[in-house]
């Protein structure tokens, strides 16, 4: 997972709670463990999207887990309280997000206003922020929208306006939604492992591709033809042997193609 | 069952939309300009949404009433489709849908006073009956209980003499059949492939045998019932499953009760076939003897005409030939 968040204050919960440690002295004070990659942005858009971005480009696979945390204001929830965006807006852009709610949860889904200065009028039904929207413009570049998420944490709303909320409160407040996040986090990371190339096949391939030279077009045959003969449940072994007694890689993709001829009728 | 439901501006406080957002008091609820910003951007993972799709209220001001191919008739001169409602409730592997749409959320346009306007405009183009077939983008029955599609429209073409209906489902929400008198423009047409595909192909949909009781109430109440065999999925046993499924099918439902029997192998357009294979990566069906056939994924035409001879032949001996109709690949 990859949390982009703007403050210590609001990363810091989460660190402790994953047990991140410090990694790297770059531009961008990075905590990361064997599974999560945590950035922080500070404070704005555009702070927000080159934080993203950086993490984007260091993690090098498309298609994992992005949530941006932090406390934001709220028209009605209660201080304290947490909520997930449906809808995030800009007040400078007409360009809307609506990360689709897909994972199981029962976090409050709210719409969110990202906005230039602080918020000092509060909308019903709605949240203020400074960041969610160009993260999420930015994230959704490196993943699929159903895997970025914003969640929130009310830190002030018109009956505790934002002059008297106390930052070093937001520690504990975001500290006592982790476990429930965590829920979240963890259907968000199994589905993108579901996206990710299959591993095995990749490597069975490389083991052909070994024994003779294939060119794209034969390497591309190659991988649709074993990615099937697994679904088949194809014994591998066979493939394999054909590799071997095969003079190239056309005689490979050819005899392989034969081989799952008679699989390929459906059970 | 609906957790989130998008809603665009201009349809809030629609009747039908209220109604509906009231069936559903613990959903969340998100106001959009228009439904495409939600259905249509990019890198959406139709996969993940099928687990748990929203539904989008709006209004469709596109186009409302579209031909059909000659081909895929069941004996009308004029064959036009309307959806009221884009993707469905069931997951079936093998549907196109899958492939055609960005995002797996039920989109249902609202306005059905305006689709019944066009459809009168259309039954005017021609003196020969207009045929209107619902349920290819969509199941026409298995959200009636969301939409109530069924309960609208089947008063709407009771009083067309110039107009056929098919609601094409593979639901067995028939009440609202059940609760009315049939009436002799209507056709109701199930979709089946025999029991063991079903089981693997056709998720969450019910089961071959509780469609085949649904038919059949449908058939003794006096409705019309249409039988589409479509796809013709090539499997283990082949003749000897569908021979069982016809007949487990008619030995249920009165012959003379059955308008048409329609019969199409698997077809998809190949930009829609690789979409849905990149969903589905580990799915055998897509590891089938398919290659591009007149621009579509399909079976060899060799195969693809044996699957249908066999059919045909059974079929044959269940119904008369003037009821069978062939859809071709194309």
């Amino acid at each position: 997972m990859n949390f982009v968040v703007a403050f210590m204050g609001e990363a810091q919960p989460i660190i402790d709670f994953y047990q991140l440690k410090k990694t790297q002295h770059t531009q961008y004070s990075l905590y990361q463990n064997d599974q999560h990659s945590l950035v922080i942005s500070g404070l704005g858009r555009e702070n927000a999207s080159t934080a993203t971005r950086y993490l984007g480009n260091l993690a090098g696979s498309q298609n994992l887990g992005w949530i941006n945390i932090g406390v934001a204001g709220h028209g009605n929830l209660a201080k304290g309280e947490v909520f997930i965006c449906g809808k995030i807006e800009d007040d400078q852009k007409d360009e809307c997000f609506y990360p689709p709610q897909v994972f199981n949860h029962s976090i409050c889904v709210s719409s969110l206003t990202t906005c230039s200065k602080p918020a000092v009028e509060y909308e019903k039904e709605m949240g203020y922020d400074m960041e969610a929207h160009a993260f999420y413009k930015t994230a959704s570049q490196f993943s699929i929208r159903e895997l970025v998420q914003v969640i929130k944490i009310v830190s002030d709303n018109p009956s505790s306006p934002l002059p008297e909320f106390n930052p070093k409160d937001a520690p504990g407040m975001i500290g006592r939604h982790l476990r429930q996040i965590d829920g979240l986090i963890g259907q968000m990371e199994q589905a993108s492992a579901s996206l990710q190339p299959d591993v095995e096949i990749n490597s069975f391939c490389k083991k052909i591709e070994g024994v003779h030279r294939f060119s794209v077009t034969r390497s591309h045959q190659l991988h649709q033809l074993v990615r099937q003969a697994k679904n088949l449940r194809v014994d591998m072994c066979e493939i394999e042997q054909i590799t071997l007694s095969s003079a190239n890689a056309k005689e490979v993709v050819q005899k392989v193609a034969e081989l799952l001829k008679p699989y390929q009728i459906l059970g | 069952m609906i957790d989130t439901i998008y809603i665009e501006d201009g349809v809030v406080g629609h009747s039908r939309s209220e109604k509906i957002i009231a069936r559903f008091p613990n959903a969340s609820v998100i106001r959009c300009k228009h439904y495409k910003e939600i259905f249509n951007p990019s890198a959406q993972s139709f996969r993940l949404q099928k687990k748990k799709p929203a539904l989008i209220l709006a209004r469709q001001t596109g186009t409302l009433i579209h031909p059909i191919p000659p081909s895929y008739g069941v004996g009308g001169g004029q064959n036009y489709y309307f959806s009221h409602l884009l993707n469905c409730l069931y997951d079936c592997r093998y549907c196109f849908l899958q492939g055609m749409y960005p995002s797996a959320h039920y989109l249902l346009f609202v306005n059905y006073e305006d689709f019944q306007e066009e459809i009168l405009k259309t039954c005017k183009l021609s003196d020969e009956p207009s045929w209107f077939f619902s349920g290819y983008d969509c199941d026409s029955l298995a959200l009636e209980s969301v939409t109530g599609f069924a309960e609208h429209f089947l008063p709407f073409f009771r009083e067309l003499p110039n107009a056929w209906v098919e609601l094409r489902t593979k639901s067995v929400a028939i009440k609202v059949m059940e609760n009315c008198t049939p009436f002799a423009n209507a056709v109701i047409a199930f979709s089946f492939t025999p029991h063991e595909v079903s089981k693997q192909l056709e998720h969450g949909v019910p089961s071959v045998e509780a469609r085949i009781m649904a038919m059949s109430k449908l058939a003794k109440k006096g409705w019309k019932v249409g039988l589409r065999i479509d796809p013709l999925i090539e499997c283990t046993d082949f003749e000897h499953r569908y021979e069982q499924l016809f007949r487990n099918i008619f030995e249920k439902v009165p012959q003379n009760a059955v308008h048409s029997v329609s019969l199409g192998a698997f077809r998809m357009p190949q930009g829609f076939y690789k979409k849905i294979e990149k969903h589905y990566p580990e799915e055998p069906l897509f590891a089938g003897s398919f290659s591009n056939q007149k621009g579509a994924m399909a079976y060899p035409e060799k195969t693809e005409e044996r699957l249908k001879g066999i059919c045909q032949k059974l079929l044959l001996q269940w119904i008369d030939p003037v009821k069978l109709f062939t859809c071709e690949t194309s």
